[in-house]
């Protein structure tokens, strides 16, 4: 289990995916913060 | 412990992300005191009746202070008293609330009044009513049967 | 490859008494499912206006019922005959002090919870789940959600000894990664759990009982939430030991990470408990101060769930990527969308995604005024535990139950177990997208129906709930599917064996530090953070408590 790594595995898809879910998030939040800002 | 290149750069997104979060909602609350209501004021929740300002509920108008209505009111199961309230477009209220019997919620819909009322604490909030309407104020607390029907009204006239 | 040694290891069975002792669990959990659902169908019924209860019953009565046997009976004795299976499973069959333990804690926890049903159904508990001071409850109620506590505490104590056991006869070897996971939830339920011990023992039971008049409220709610939020962290967990050490052997790869697994796993035990604050952030009595310090705590809690995210997508693209897929995201095809034991947690995993953010907005500091109390939380709830947790439990149950009744889960079964959770999903992101958007309007939770005085916006709610009713008739559909393929399993599917999956770890991925599986550090550090975050608050709670609240019985 301790074997030498060769190369990191090819994670291109996984680092879109996440950065599509991190976008979520903050365009939701500031979604929901521009409201809270908008009422009294 | 060895961690992936991605791995890292999300992480580093991802935490700052949070960070930011943090930044706006702690610079609005310490800087611009837009604090979530939290008044440290006590009361005995058995003579809420006799004890000022829940001697006198209602929509009062105040000088030389950072608002200008004190609106105070006293839930107890199932009614808030005052029914109704009108308060002028553009004023500064602030929100005094205390319950005579168990935990009530005080939230006008629509709008970010909205706190819990606990026996023995008084809940504080202040904000500058800049809209005009009819805003219904409801428990959204649990406090017995007849719950859903324990409303007022907030009135923002011009 | 599999060699013959891993196939060897993949037929490893639970031994028989042990899956007694998880299937006992199971099924109650599953009973309280048919119980709470059809409630949760009667609660949306009677919001949209359209129903009202026969035979007296009151709204909050089910909604007491639906609550507590839904988010505690049903998730606990779930979460307990998975933890069961996977410690037998994964470090060796239990010993018989280990499961007489198992089977105390079981018994205790079912005189608890039908003691504590009991009352509910008299009419004399209609408190919620929640069970806020100064309701005051029948005090059976309260003795039996001890019962319930204390039971937990023996059975986990059982499935702890396993682990203890294991390390001693392996020194400087790493744990079975079930086993630990199953290890960090229970030391994360007890140090939590002890909370509401102390509200119900202490505060609760004396004054239901008329023993002292008067209960600190602001105190117990304190207490109820030092509890509550990693309660939620409780229910998440087993769900996260699915997707970390199952799924990649379901669908044919390797544990990405067990370091990572682990060290997120850690992360959960110090961030999930001292964050209560974020559930009373509009509460009197509490600082800001307080409340933002334990804001930035729950945020912490994030960072393992996006570790998480991170190792699920690697796992799914390292798999897809074995299998030809080619691109960017071409590996996503070639995942095994027809296995039930994939596909249904897999939409779990996808329903964490909207649930997550809310959650975020949930516990943003005075952002919380937004939506505190609104059903826009029974909205989010609904996507993290009745749907995150719920199908993963699903998905699990669909190759656990078999392999303890010695079962196979036919193809039939299977393609049903698909369209339960395409149901599943359908009814929910109906239900909880109309309570996420009516929530923001002002609706409040916990609401029998009512027009609120004629409220002009009010009735804008109505069309809302009525969607609500809908989601909710499509959800308890669902949940007939799901009783009617869990008593397949259970009685009725051909005999056979059937896999208990256990992922292997990654031929790339490092050795696991040894300092993950140092108790007494990350303890330590979990207690710290607990006195930090809540010594001077409770302190001020205490020494500035107004006169305390007699009980009141309103419903």
């Amino acid at each position: 289990m301790s074997k030498k790594r060769e190369k990191e595995p090819d994670l291109k898809g996984t680092l879109y995916s996440v950065g599509v879910l991190g976008a979520f998030i903050i365009i939701t939040w500031f979604m929901a913060f521009y409201l809270f800002i908008d009422r009294f | 412990m060895h961690i992936h290149k991605y791995e890292k750069w999300w992480l580093t997104f991802g935490i700052s992300s949070l960070v930011l979060f943090l930044v706006v909602v702690g610079f609005s609350a310490f800087h611009y005191g837009s604090h979530p209501p939290s008044a440290k004021v006590y009361v005995d929740p058995e003579r809420v009746d006799e004890i000022a300002p829940f001697n006198n509920p209602g929509v009062h108008k105040v000088e030389g202070k950072d608002w200008d209505y004190e609106v105070v009111f006293v839930a107890s199961a199932f009614y808030y008293n005052p029914p109704e309230i009108e308060v002028p477009l553009g004023s500064t209220v602030k929100f005094i609330a205390t319950t005579k019997d168990v935990v009530h919620g005080f939230q006008a819909a629509g709008t970010n009044i909205n706190m819990i009322l606990e026996p023995g604490y008084v809940s504080e909030y202040i904000t500058t009513v800049d809209k005009a309407g009819e805003y219904l104020i409801l428990c959204n607390e649990y406090c017995g049967v007849g719950h859903s029907s324990m409303t007022s009204m907030l009135k923002v006239v011009e | 490859m599999t060699t013959v040694a891993e196939r060897a290891k993949d037929l490893v069975k639970v031994d028989r008494r042990d899956g007694k002792l998880a299937l006992a669990h199971i099924y109650v959990a599953f009973i309280a499912l048919a119980i709470g659902g059809l409630c949760g169908l009667l609660q949306t019924l009677v919001r949209s206006g359209t129903f009202t209860l026969p035979w007296g019953i009151g709204y909050y009565q089910i909604l007491t019922v639906h609550g507590v046997l839904l988010g505690l009976v049903l998730t606990t004795y779930f979460i307990f005959g998975f933890q069961i299976a996977a410690v037998s499973r994964t470090s060796g069959t239990l010993t018989d002090k280990q499961r007489m333990l198992g089977w105390v804690g079981f018994w205790v926890m079912t005189i608890g919870t039908i003691a504590s049903a009991t009352m509910v159904l008299l009419n004399q508990a209609s408190v919620l789940y929640t069970f806020y001071a100064p309701l005051q409850a029948h005090w059976i109620f309260y003795a039996g959600l001890a019962l319930v506590i204390v039971g937990s505490w023996i059975g986990g104590a059982g499935q702890i000894g396993k682990y203890i056991e294991w390390r001693k006869a392996n020194p400087g070897q790493s744990s079975p990664l079930l086993t630990f996971m199953v290890v960090v939830n229970l030391s994360m339920w007890i140090v939590c759990s002890l909370g509401v011990a102390v509200e119900v023992l202490f505060q609760l039971l004396p004054w239901s009982l008329g023993w002292v008049d008067k209960v600190d409220v602001l105190l117990s709610r304190t207490l109820f939430w030092y509890f509550g939020h990693p309660l939620v962290y409780f229910w998440l967990l087993p769900a996260y030991m699915v997707w970390y050490v199952v799924i990649p052997k379901v669908i044919g790869g390797k544990i990405f990470s067990d370091a990572l697994a682990r060290l997120s796993f850690m992360l959960f035990l110090l961030f999930s408990i001292p964050v209560g604050f974020h559930h009373q952030l509009v509460e009197p009595g509490i600082s800001s101060f307080w409340k933002f310090l334990q804001v930035v705590l729950t945020l912490m809690v994030v960072i393992p769930s996006l570790l998480t995210a991170f190792s699920m997508f690697a796992t799914f693209e390292i798999r897809g990527r074995a299998l030809g897929g080619k691109g960017v995201l071409g590996w996503f095809k070639k995942l095994p969308w027809g296995d039930a034991r994939f596909l249904v947690p897999f939409i779990g995993m996808a329903a964490f995604i909207p649930a997550g953010a809310g959650g975020i907005i949930n516990a943003s500091h005075q952002m919380n005024q937004l939506v505190h109390n609104t059903i826009w939380v029974t909205g989010h709830f609904h996507l993290t535990v009745a749907t995150t947790v719920v199908l993963t439990f699903f998905g699990a149950a669909y190759w656990l139950i078999p392999h303890l009744t010695g079962r196979v889960l036919t193809k039939q079964m299977n393609k049903l177990a698909i369209i339960q959770a395409i149901v599943w999903a359908f009814g929910m992101s109906i239900m909880s997208g109309a309570m996420h958007i009516v929530g923001l309007f002002g609706a409040p939770r916990r609401s029998d129906f009512s027009t609120y005085g004629g409220s002009a916006q009010a009735a804008e709610w109505i069309p809302y709930q009525i969607a609500q009713a809908v989601g909710g008739t499509i959800l308890f559909i669902g949940i007939v599917l799901v009783l009617y393929i869990v008593a397949n399993l259970l009685w009725f599917a051909p005999k056979g064996e059937t896999e208990f999956p256990v992922g292997e770890i990654s031929e790339n991925a490092e050795k696991t530090p040894m300092a993950l599986e140092n108790w007494k550090i990350w303890l330590t550090i979990c207690i710290a953070l607990i006195l930090f975050a809540y010594t001077v608050p409770v302190i001020d709670m205490i020494q500035n408590a107004p006169p305390g609240s007699k009980g009141f019985k309103l419903w």
